[in-house]
């Protein structure tokens, strides 16, 4: 594991150029979500009991922090993996030292992950001063959202070191990513799904995680008994991990 | 490992790519404290050899051993003690000069303090200290490749290999690498490298190989190949303007003159042991070349020989 952090230092050396700038975005984001959406949205929507009688701000937030957390996490492992692997050297030097793609794995998604907590406390900061944090256990939903994030990042990472061109990232956020984001319980409850394809949404590993998250921030009880949502986004993220191994080692044996 | 155990050894190396074969089965040993070259033109699988030796690249079969160990199976820990410039530059160009040192230096393990420490005396070694802190962007091709080398160098390897190191390069950046490397050699460190330049083979090399196709063509020391392959002294003869079929002509009538006899499509080459008594036997022939040059046999002669081609194409 020493190993993989060596690899990570490199990834922390190129953020500590562009840091700041992502912070900042990274308060700006939610800020537009919960005005825009939270509020904007939420004030035409009179009758709250389908999303548990609370405010829609309350009710979106959670799951949008697991969202966010999910969404720039695997973002992290699309362009810049696929670049670091063929247009930029990184791989290429830590190829020759004793990193093994393994190392070379861990080093990246540990990075990936950072970047999610990171976005994860900032928008649980933005979300304390909307006020829409109404219980002690409340940080306690970051767990959830990095859960959310790491039950996706090895499948991305796969993805991102498989493919031979560029355009498939763009597919995936299009067309997995988003519609992930749009129908995991985030912006309205499952039960507004008609019936079949409600456990379709099960299947998102955003459902899972937005619905723990809403759990720690307001104390909404969770549809299934908690562990279950957790063990499902642990084996999702261990699969991933497992894969991401496989096609990133058979990549660089050549 | 005893220290006489060879540092590399190499027996039936195949590389395959499909169906192209890059490396044909290459037998070679390398001791502790040599220079060692792989000399051939493009394509021939020296870089191909180089990946394997350096454990980025598993050979298709045969068996490779570096410093005692498995190439395939050890390869983490034989990469710990080899300094690595490869072909292509893998510098981070979104990093400093120096960032890139001690980012470098953490892949093996290396302590920052000590990192930072060997970063500024290799960038001294390779005279680009006043370059520490720009961007790798910035820099020209052979303070690149200087960087490239300083960077090998970061865990005090037992080995140093270069992948053509000065290709691309004017002459005085290329002056500046051998002389380095010259230092490196000085002190014991085993260098391996890869060249298409016969004067570089030459300058650096206490032993070499001709590879060619990928295999083996010839192995030995410069002075050996030479003495094996070719006579001491090489006459170039020139027919004012005449080309392949004419020269092919004259040719015809300057057998027998010298032992061996090489038309080129520009210019004949004689190979004599005496320059001076074959061009008196040239124009006793009667036979009046434009330009007559006679000059000592080189490594460029000795890839001829063997292959009928020049080095550099
Ligand atoms: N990854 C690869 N896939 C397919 N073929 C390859 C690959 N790498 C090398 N080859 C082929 O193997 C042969 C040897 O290549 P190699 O790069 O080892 O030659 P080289 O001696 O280093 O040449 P150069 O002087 O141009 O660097 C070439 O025909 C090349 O096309
Ligand atoms: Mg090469």
């Amino acid at each position: 594991m020493t190993n993989a952090f060596h690899a990570f230092e490199h990834w922390m050396l190129q953020y500590r150029r562009v840091w700041h700038g992502t912070v900042f975005s990274g308060f700006v984001m939610p800020v537009l979500f919960m005005l825009g959406i939270g509020l904007g949205v939420g004030a035409y929507i009179d009758d709250t009991a389908a999303i548990g009688g609370v405010s829609y701000a309350a009710f979106i937030a959670p799951g949008l922090l697991a969202s966010t957390a999910m969404q720039i996490t695997v973002g992290e492992m699309t362009w810049p993996v696929f670049g670091a692997l063929r247009w930029g050297a990184q791989y290429k030097a830590m190829q020759a030292s004793p990193l093994r793609p393994v190392d070379m794995l861990n080093g990246h998604l540990l990075y990936g992950l950072l970047r999610g907590l990171i976005s994860a406390v900032v928008f649980l900061i933005v979300m304390a001063f909307f006020g829409v944090v109404s219980s002690g256990w409340a940080p306690l939903a970051v767990v959830p959202a990095m859960l959310t994030a790491f039950s996706l990042i090895g499948f991305m990472y796969a993805y991102a070191v498989s493919i031979d061109s560029e355009m498939g990232l763009s597919i995936v956020q299009r067309f997995v990513i988003v519609p992930i984001t749009l129908f995991s319980g985030v912006f309205f409850p499952l039960s507004q799904l008609p019936q079949y394809l409600q456990p379709v949404a099960w299947l998102s590993p955003l459902w899972h995680g937005a619905e723990l998250s809403r759990w720690a921030v307001s104390g909404t009880a969770t549809p299934w008994f908690w562990p279950l949502h957790a063990v499902y986004l642990i084996v999702l993220g261990v699969a991933g991990w497992w894969l991401a191994s496989r096609r990133l080692a058979k990549r660089l044996t050549i | 490992m005893s220290d006489d155990s060879p540092l590399i050894s190499a027996r039936n190396l195949v590389k395959r790519y499909g169906d192209a074969t890059a490396v044909a089965g290459v037998d070679l040993t390398v001791s502790r404290g040599e220079a060692f070259g792989f000399l051939g033109p493009n394509g021939a699988g020296k870089s191909t050899t180089m990946r394997m030796i350096g454990c980025v690249s598993e050979p298709t079969s045969g068996e490779l051993k570096v410093l005692g160990m498995d190439t395939v199976t050890e390869g983490d820990r034989i990469r710990a003690r080899l300094g690595v410039v490869p072909q292509e530059d893998t510098l981070d160009t979104e990093l400093t000069v120096f960032e890139n040192l001690v980012i470098y230096a953490r892949y093996f393990g290396i302590k920052y303090g000590v990192a930072r420490e060997r970063a500024r005396e290799l960038l001294e070694f390779v005279r680009l200290s006043d370059r520490a802190d720009k961007l790798v962007e910035s820099l020209s091709g052979g303070m690149k490749r200087r960087l490239t080398i300083a960077r090998a160098l970061v865990n005090e390897p037992d080995v140093i290999m270069l992948d053509e190191p000065t290709t691309g390069l004017d002459p005085q950046a290329r002056h500046l690498v051998w002389e380095r490397l010259f230092q490196l050699k000085q002190r014991g460190i085993t260098i391996i490298l890869t060249t298409h330049y016969m004067d570089e083979a030459e300058q650096l090399c206490d032993r070499l190989v001709i590879m060619d196709g990928g295999r083996i063509a010839s192995e030995g020391s410069p002075r050996q190949l030479i003495d094996r392959h070719v006579t001491r002294e090489v006459v170039e003869l020139r027919f004012n303007g005449s080309h392949t079929d004419e020269l092919a002509e004259i040719a015809g009538k300057l057998d027998g003159i010298a032992g061996q006899l090489e038309p080129l499509p520009d210019r004949i080459l004689l190979y004599a042991d005496n320059a001076e008594v074959a061009v008196a036997e040239v124009h006793a022939r009667g036979l009046t070349p434009s330009s007559v040059l006679e000059r000592r046999a080189t490594l460029e002669d000795v890839f001829l020989r063997l292959t009928g081609r020049t080095l550099i194409e």
